[in-house]
Formats: C-alpha cells, structure tokens, sequence
C-alpha cells in the first residue's frame, strides 16, 4: 500500500468535527459503585456514604477515570460494532486504543449529569513494522449540568490495515 | 483507609508507591463491560477476539487507566487529587494474566500555591513484559506539612 493512501481527503475533512452526548440522567451512586467493583478498588470512599461523608469530598464520588468512558453517556440500544467509529463517520473496521491523556478538574459526583463533547483533533499516517498505520488523536471533554469542566481526555486510535490482512 | 495524611515535605523524590496486584478473569472482564456500557465483544467474546486475530478476549485499555488510577489513589488517600493520568498502551492483556502495576516519585514542585508530584507509573504482566508504559500521574496534595 502506498504511503499517503491511509489520510486520504475523506479522513481529512473529518478534523475538526465535533460530536456531542448528553446523559440522560445522573452518575448515580450504583453506576459508581459497580465499576469500582469491575477494577477491584475497595475503597469506600465510592460506595460507603456514611464514610465519604467524613471525608474531604463531603460524599461519594466516583472513581477518576469513570468519567472518561463515553459509552454510558448515550442511549443506544445495544451496539456490538462500530461504536464512535462509525459516529464520526471513519472509514475504517476497527481501531486500536493507543493510549490516553486525562486531566481531572474536580471530583465527580452521583448527581452529575454529563455531557461529553468528542472532536476529532488530529489524523496522521506513520510506518510500522508491519505496514502503515493511520493514528487518530480525539480529544473529549466531559462537563456537568451546572458547565463544570470534570475530565479531559485525549485518546489515541490506530488503525492498521495489516492487522486485517493477517486473517483476522 | 483512615490513616496519617500523606504530607508534601514527608515524601522523597525516587520514593516507590505500593504497588497493586490485579488478576485479570473474564468475569471481571464482563463487569468492567457492563459498568461502562461497552458491549463490544473483543473485550469478552472469545469467537470475535480470535477473527480479530487475538488469541483471547482483550482488557480494555481503559480499565488498565484506571488500575493506574488506584495506585495513585491507593497512596495518596484523602492527602491529594489526581490531576492528570497518561498512560501508552504496549501489549495486549487477556484472562490468566496477573498485572503488578507499580509506581515511583519522580519530582516534587510547589506550583502557583499548589504542592504538586509527579510520578512515573507502568503495569507489568506475570512474565515481567511491561505491558502499559510509559506513564505519568501528577498529583496535587492538600497540605505541605
């Protein structure tokens, strides 16, 4: 495949595009509560109440990367494929997760309704060992019912052709 | 939990931060699936990660974020915040494996009236194949003393 054939015109005009979920309701103190148990973090500060209330935090609060996951911020029906992919239109079969940046601006809270505001930042071609790779950079900030900033997340997906024809 | 609040002045820089040990079972897998609302089937359907040509089913890279998370939570306790997390993911995980993921102090800084610490952090898996790094946490803490 020659190079310069992954960021082709149709992936380029997607930069700058901006897609914008709003939840249809809180957190929530279960929702918290349950993927503090999916990571295995006992901490009670997530779902003791009497206990977070003794703390600093004045009550529960959710784990720090929680907010991060934009899944839970759309109402779908249940989706096996394609997923923000396809929302932003890129015209690949899948991607990889290459890596994260998360800033956190203030605790998040069950009664926090959430709104997730993804743009596609950036898109660029490198050769890999086993082919050329097309990285897309998405930044996605995560704000509350009253606009306050909670999270930031700027996340890094390949797409690599190669991995396709490998007979996957 | 409730124990003597981690202090800005008290912490060395190269200071190792305890580590945390997660075995990884697709049950847990399921869970993390269900918690972030996330039913694609790499990261718990054996059929769809094997004509992805992935031997198993995969750990969603953010559920390793926030392994890292905890270390740094686990720490600091009520003393601080996390302010920013960023982690590159290297290798695959699947079902069977045992990630230790470890951290170590790297600087300390008094910043615009914040006391700030950064700190390096990666996840090894059982055959000491770093399987996320590199990766950073800086934390802010409440107090100096």
């Amino acid at each position: 495949m020659a190079a310069g054939s992954l960021l082709t015109p149709e992936v380029r005009a997607l930069i700058g595009k901006q897609l914008v979920f709003t939840a249809p309701e809180e957190l929530g103190k279960a929702s918290i509560r349950k993927f503090a148990l999916a990571i295995g973090d006992p901490n009670p500060l997530y779902a003791d109440e009497a206990y977070a209330r003794s703390t600093r935090f004045g009550g529960i609060v959710a784990p720090p990367t929680q907010v991060c996951e934009t899944w839970q911020y759309m109402r779908n029906p249940i989706e096996t494929e394609g997923g923000i992919i396809e929302r932003f239109g890129l015209p690949f079969p899948h991607v990889i997760r290459g890596g994260h940046e998360y800033e956190f601006f203030q605790p998040v809270r069950p009664d926090d309704v959430i709104t997730a505001t993804w743009t596609l930042t950036d898109a660029y071609e490198k050769q890999g060992r086993s082919g050329p790779m097309l990285f897309v950079i998405l930044e996605i900030t995560y704000a509350n019912h009253h606009d306050e900033r909670l999270a930031v997340n700027r996340e890094t997906l390949i797409y690599r052709p190669s991995a396709d024809e490998s007979g996957a | 939990m409730n124990r003597m609040p981690l202090a800005f002045n008290d912490v060395a820089v190269g200071e190792a931060l305890p580590s945390l040990v997660k075995p990884i079972t697709l049950v847990n897998m399921v869970v993390y699936a269900a918690a972030v609302w996330d039913f694609i089937p790499l990261h718990f359907d054996r059929d769809y990660a094997q004509r992805r040509g992935l031997p198993q089913p995969c750990v969603d890279g953010q559920m390793l974020g926030a392994f890292l998370a905890q270390v740094v939570t686990d720490w600091i306790g009520e003393a601080g915040t996390v302010k920013t997390l960023t982690f590159r993911l290297r290798e695959f995980v699947y079902p069977g494996d045992t990630l230790t993921c470890k951290g170590r102090v790297i600087n300390k800084r008094a910043q615009d009236g914040e006391y700030l610490l950064d700190c390096k952090l990666w996840i090894e898996n059982q055959m000491g194949v770093k399987v996320v790094t590199p990766a950073r946490a800086t934390v802010a803490l409440l107090s100096q003393a």
